[in-house]
């Protein structure tokens, strides 16, 4: 049985409400694989290669190049075939259910995240199978449908329409986060400036994302200095008979170690959204890569927890690489940029002793690395010259405690010591 | 707005209601007062208590227990030539009499090409508050408001209840009045004339932050309410409709323009009131003012209770009132 599919302008980011089509690497009638580079995208942050969740042919392009949509809306349409009792008799049914229901199935797809990116992205990570009830389908597309635009009352529409204010940027405190008079009335003169000052559109999200952060999430912050003697000598022989090009950094150890902690406290893995905490199935941890222009990207390691420590570097690198050269045309795909469970900040390649991050919401928790330092370290009542890192966690007080996230530290510091077993 | 003048009396409300009728029997003397206990008992509320004495059988009629039948014949009358003042006990009695008002009040000059018209008033009594249970405390305004070719006042002060019925007796089509119960023993002043033409809304207290929109025996609860807010720094602008029909738009859209959030206060049920259809104008005209949806309240949708605690907590009340605007004014919900 064939089945139609919406493919939609992805959510890349909590802050993200729109984007722009740039491009279509596909065409009508061509068949794409899962995982197949279909569009590349244009977001506030950068460009991204846009990939198809499904294995079929399109049918349809219904945007083109180059247009900005809001988040939600659909791009395109994919025919999939899907496994059908009796197939002879649906081949109408189907033409019937594209038509009324062109929506249902990729409800649990990521291609259909929308407004709520990360809660419905949480859903998506949790929920694998393609097909759900309908009932539960269509009680989603009401949620994105609500949400899919900026809330704001009629006279604050009135006003950012007359003082072309963005509406996107101004955080609501009325019912449902809508913007109400009180909003603009106090920030309005403040948006002006910044204008004035013309930021970029990356420092503005990320001045948006880092200003949510900090007013809504209670951060509190646990730091551990921890020994690397033992990882530095595992990574020594590791790298031996590599060329400098496969190296493996300390990095990516502190990433299998982070990942391998995380199944044993997955409370800090996951997104804090409508007032609970829903923990991630799987574990994707987002790398700040600071570009040479300015500005971060954070693009995601996805299941880190099925990846070996040499596959971690290589991804690494890889995502790296492509995050440093978006300004000469390269891209981070999709996949990349959606769905990180936590963060991790590594400032130790600037020569930083500790970094406390700010969570990047709704994720619950940052973990700053600093960098590798030479230290006395007491040793059976003698005084030795070690290595060592500072690792922190800032995390978010609404859903663990001190506690918790001093357990998790320990068990990270424990798995560090145990190179050879990561 | 007020026509504010050097003297004034107070008095209850009741005895305005009577000094009103008393000076449209003085004034003209085609007026006259009917209805069931108007005359000899003076009135089931007290309101015509004297006026038999004083103007005799001719012009004080006590009628049969029979609405439709002395509506009637007050219609008649008026088409006569007379200028009736028909007293129904009750607007929940009214319903006797619904068809008289509705099909021959309300049309007849639309019915005759305009060769015809019915000078009437009919007062009623109305509104819950005295524990007299499901069939005597119903809040009908909006029946009535609902009906081209009727007037319908709803008077809230003193002065309103002095002078509307002047002003409804010379208006040469029917106009019905709502007297709410609660109101009559209530002490209030009365100028030497009327605040503003019958059919203006008008604004009894300026403020900036949200209107309140209200009518008839809720305008005291809400002008309570409203001092209460000030005390919390919320400046609340109350409407006292007055004229349920027409409704005085032009007063409402340009209070919720300047403060962005309306909130009407009706004792009616909300299904299908006065105050939804207020909401709706607002809605219609002044949308893109708006900064916080319009909220109503309303009496709750039961039968009005006998017991007092049930029959109070069924009616708006002054801590809700408060409570609806100080969760629309932080912006909550």
């Amino acid at each position: 049985m064939k089945k139609s599919i919406d493919i939609t302008m992805p959510s890349l980011g909590a802050d993200m409400s729109e984007g722009m089509l740039v491009e279509w690497l596909i065409k009508v009638g061509d068949k794409v694989k899962h995982g197949d580079i279909i569009a590349v995208l244009e977001t506030q942050k950068c460009a991204i290669d846009m990939e198809a969740y499904h294995d079929g042919i399109i049918t349809q392009l219904l945007v083109q190049p180059v247009n900005t949509v809001s988040v939600g809306s659909v791009l395109a349409r994919i025919e999939i075939e899907e496994k059908s009792l009796n197939e002879s008799k649906n081949q109408s049914i189907s033409t019937e259910g594209i038509i009324k229901e062109p929506v249902t199935t990729e409800q649990t797809t990521p291609e259909k995240i929308i407004d709520e990116p990360v809660s419905l992205l949480a859903e998506a990570l949790t929920e694998k199978p393609l097909i759900k009830s309908q009932k539960k389908s269509t009680e989603k597309l009401n949620i994105n449908t609500k949400t899919n635009r900026v809330l704001a009352s009629p006279i604050v529409r009135k006003i950012a329409k007359a003082q072309q204010l963005d509406l996107s940027r101004i955080k609501g405190s009325g019912p449902n986060g809508g913007i109400i008079l009180k909003d603009i009335t106090q920030i309005a003169p403040k948006t002006r400036l910044t204008e004035g000052e013309s930021l970029t559109n990356m420092r503005s999200a990320i001045a948006a994302a880092m200003t949510k952060s900090k007013q809504e999430i209670p951060h509190f912050y646990l730091s551990v200095d921890l020994p690397i003697n033992k990882a530095q000598q595992w990574l020594q022989q590791a790298n031996k008979d590599k060329t400098p090009q496969t190296h493996i950094l300390l990095i990516a150890l502190v990433l299998k170690a982070v990942a391998i902690s995380l199944q044993k406290y997955p409370q800090l893995n996951g997104f804090y959204q409508k007032d609970h905490f829903e923990p991630a199935s799987e574990i994707n941890i987002a790398n700040v890569i600071s570009l040479r222009a300015g500005g971060v990207v954070v693009p995601a390691l996805r299941h880190v927890e099925q990846l070996s420590v040499p596959e971690i570097m290589a991804t690494l690198r890889d995502i790296t690489r492509r995050s440093r050269a978006i300004e000469r045309g390269e891209r981070l795909r999709s996949s990349e940029l959606m769905g990180a469970t936590i963060t991790i900040t590594n400032m130790g390649e600037r020569g930083v002793d500790q970094v406390f991050g700010i969570i990047y919401p709704p994720q619950v928790a940052i973990i700053g690395v600093g960098k590798v330092k030479k230290v006395p370290q007491v040793y059976d009542e003698k005084i030795d010259i070690g290595e060592q890192i500072t690792l922190c966690l800032s995390a978010d007080h609404r859903v663990v405690d001190g506690m918790l996230a001093a357990k998790f530290l320990n068990s990270l510091a424990k798995n560090l010591q145990k190179p050879e077993q990561l | 707005m007020k026509v504010q003048t050097n003297s004034s009396q107070t008095m209850t409300y009741r005895e305005a209601l009577r000094a009103g009728i008393e000076q449209c029997l003085n004034d003209d003397e085609r007026t006259f007062l009917m209805g069931e206990d108007v005359g000899r008992y003076g009135g089931c509320y007290g309101v015509s208590k004297g006026l038999f004495e004083h103007y005799g059988a001719e012009r004080i009629i006590d009628t049969p227990l029979c609405e439709s039948g002395f509506v009637g014949v007050g219609i008649g009358a008026a088409l006569g030539g007379m200028r009736p003042i028909v007293e129904v006990m009750t607007v929940n009695f009214s319903l006797l009499a619904m068809d008289q008002i509705v099909n021959s009040a309300a049309t007849l000059r639309h019915m005759s090409g305009g060769q015809l018209n019915v000078p009437i008033v009919i007062r009623m009594a109305c509104g819950a508050g005295l524990q007299l249970a499901a069939q005597h405390s119903h809040s009908w305004e909006n029946l009535y408001a609902h009906i081209p070719g009727l007037k319908v006042l709803s008077p809230a002060t003193h002065n309103d209840a002095r002078y509307m019925l002047l002003q409804a007796i010379q208006d040469p089509d029917p106009v019905l009045i709502f007297e709410h119960v609660m109101l009559l023993n209530n002490q209030g002043e009365v100028f030497n004339a009327p605040d503003a033409d019958m059919e203006k809304a008008l604004v009894r207290k300026q403020g900036t932050d949200i209107t309140l929109i209200t009518y008839g025996g809720s305008l005291p609860k809400v002008l309570m309410a409203a001092s209460a807010l000030d005390t919390l720094n919320i400046n609340v602008e109350v409407v006292d409709l007055r004229c349920l029909r027409p409704l005085d738009n032009h007063t409402i859209l340009a209070s919720v323009k300047k403060t962005h959030r309306a909130i009407i206060i009706d004792e009616g049920w909300k299904t299908g009131s006065l105050a939804g259809e207020i909401s709706a104008i607002i809605m219609e005209q002044a949308f893109w003012y708006l900064d916080a949806p319009v909220q109503r309240i309303c009496t709750q949708e039961v039968p009005i209770p006998y017991p007092s605690h049930l029959e109070q907590a069924a009616l708006p009340q002054v801590e809700q009132i408060i409570r609806c605007a100080t969760t629309l004014f932080a912006g909550e919900q």
